[in-house]
């Protein structure tokens, strides 16, 4: 019996091989970019980047909020860039 | 005793084994090229490259103004010498801190009519800046020839524990730099 099982959950394996390597083909064509990992590498750097910054300038726009004795958000506002941002 | 698996068993065992780790791969491939995908059609690069170039900006005309105030406190505390002492001493005294805060937040009490706490050293960020100084030789050297040059701006930065690749500041051109 375990002889039938096993056959049985390779064949089911090897389905969701196919269909998995299927779906990778039809991704693969819409990428303008076929270098995938250059792709989410540099939207990673560029991630890492954004939150380093963004920090910087947090926390030198704190300090003269603190230095005016003002929001932050008003500094914020002054040099041009927005909470959400 | 429980009778051995037949060589055809343990081949459909091998097979099976290696079929599962071929679906993983597979899926993993799957899931980078769907990012890929998921990446370029939101076009979220593009998005970030400008938030990062408009904080670089502001982060910059920040860090002037930040500049100006603690340039002057640091001139009054008898300039780099003077700072450097007073890092010392906040050293040896308590945690961390910035030197050119202590002094604004003591002499500020109405002295040039900023208010109690004009500290404008706010906690934000373990200052390091002042730890590789001050250690004797190689080091003595480098801290006169900063005195020579007096409070820079990449001496503010280092005392706030900006990197200054971050904020892209050239301390041999001692300007921005992209």
């Amino acid at each position: 019996k375990s002889i039938a099982n096993l056959k049985a959950r390779i064949a089911t394996l090897e389905g969701q091989i196919e269909e998995t390597r299927g779906e990778k083909q039809d991704t693969a064509e819409k990428l303008n970019n076929p270098d995938v990992q250059a792709t989410v590498s540099k939207h990673i750097k560029l991630l890492h980047q954004y939150n380093e910054i963004r920090d910087v300038g947090q926390g030198l726009m704190g300090l003269i909020a603190d230095q005016r004795g003002v929001r932050i958000v008003d500094v914020y506002e002054e040099f041009g860039v927005a909470q959400g941002d | 005793s429980p009778s051995k698996p037949s060589p055809e068993l343990l081949a459909l065992r091998r097979q099976q084994a290696s079929l599962q780790a071929a679906l993983s791969t597979a899926r993993a491939e799957l899931d980078s090229y769907t990012q890929a995908l998921k990446i370029e059609q939101r076009g979220k690069d593009a998005e970030l490259e400008a938030l990062i170039r408009k904080w670089k900006g502001a982060s910059r005309e920040a860090a002037e103004e930040v500049f100006r105030g603690v340039k002057d406190k640091v001139d009054r505390m008898g300039g780099v010498k003077g700072w450097r002492e007073a890092e010392r001493r906040k050293r040896e005294g308590f945690g961390g801190g910035y030197g050119w805060a202590e002094e604004g937040r003591k002499g500020g009490e109405g002295e040039d009519g900023e208010g109690e706490g004009d500290g404008d050293g706010g906690d934000w960020g373990e200052r390091e800046g002042g730890e590789k100084r001050g250690r004797g030789g190689e080091d003595e050297i480098e801290e006169e020839e900063e005195e020579d040059k007096g409070f820079t701006m990449d001496m503010m930065l280092g005392s706030l524990n900006i990197e200054l690749e971050v904020v892209g500041f050239d301390k041999e051109a001692q300007r921005w730099v992209d």
